[in-house]
């Protein structure tokens, strides 16, 4: 039965490898999924898609207008994100931050960049953006500041 | 190779059967018939171990044992052939174009539409000039001279 239990082994192990494949492994992850669909957010997934001058493997975004639950969330998540990160951009007014511009480990061919802003006038909105990039990430930040 | 099965014994063939069986390549008819042999009296005294192993000792016949074994076997079949799918289809088959959009709830597939919002979002963004007068203006004029003020605080 020792065969049997080989099997077992490499697919529990095989199986696990999948799954942490599977996610994304971000804690951001939770603000899309609780505000993705609900009144006053926009969220928008393009995937290997050319987007006007920009070549983005993976470009997630949410805007959240009017809730500051979902920012605090937001904040929240991008503190945890940002242990492995680097920081490339921060704002901080009155000791909270508005807007974070983070660079994240690279994962295989990918650049990963998130990108987080508060706007408190003309009216409060929360924006998350996450990129997976096969162009150097350095690259993109700078291409999608410059064009502002 | 698959062994006809008999009622008569033979022990060539009960060895090649325990073989089998070792191996995990019996059906569940020839370990019932494996088991019949192994507790024939004629054969008291041999295959001592594989009688134990089937629980055959005492007269108690494994049934429990026998489904038990037969299910993992099946499970892991079905299994590896389920993953070594997926591995295929993820493998080989080519990475969709999945694009959409919700706006306050509502799911918009159009790629010219789900590309505006995906613009307008980045638009959302301030810029590198903006970034840098946010900051600017959060450092306080009144705060920067109190701090400073501060400095001078234990001289007399």
């Amino acid at each position: 039965m020792n065969w049997i239990r080989k099997i077992t082994l490499v697919l529990v192990i095989t199986g696990s490898a999948a799954a942490l494949q599977a996610q994304s492994g971000l804690a951001i992850r939770k603000v899309f999924d609780t505000y993705g669909k609900s009144k006053d957010a926009v969220m928008v997934e393009l995937s290997m898609d050319v987007l006007q001058g920009y070549d983005f493997a993976l470009f997630k975004s949410i805007t959240i207008s009017n809730n500051e639950e979902a920012a605090r969330l937001a904040r929240d998540c991008i503190a945890i994100d940002e242990k492995d990160a680097k920081k490339v951009k921060q704002v901080v007014a009155n000791g909270v931050p508005t807007s974070v511009y983070l660079q994240l480990p690279q994962r295989g061919k990918y650049f990963r960049l998130i990108l987080y802003n508060h706007a408190r006038q003309p009216e409060s909105k929360v924006t998350l953006i996450y990129i997976e990039t096969e162009q150097d990430s350095e690259d993109v930040l700078k291409l999608i500041l410059k064009k502002k | 190779m698959k062994l006809r099965i008999r009622p008569t014994m033979d022990r060539a063939e009960i060895d090649a059967l325990i073989e089998r069986y070792y191996e995990g390549l019996t059906t569940v008819d020839e370990e019932k018939q494996l088991y019949t042999w192994l507790n024939h009296p004629s054969l008291k005294g041999e295959y001592e171990a594989e009688r134990a192993m089937l629980g055959y000792f005492k007269g108690e016949r494994p049934s429990v044992r026998l489904v038990s074994f037969q299910w993992w076997r099946q499970v892991a079949v079905v299994a590896v052939v389920a993953l070594s799918g997926f591995v295929a289809v993820q493998v080989f088959t080519p990475p969709v174009q999945a694009s959409y959009a919700y706006v306050n709830g509502a799911k918009i597939t159009n790629p010219e539409q789900v590309r505006s919002k995906a613009m307008a979002s980045l638009a959302g963004l301030p810029s590198s000039d903006a970034l840098v007068d946010e900051n600017l203006k959060n450092v306080s004029t009144e705060q920067l001279i109190e701090s400073q003020l501060d400095v001078f605080a234990g001289m007399e």
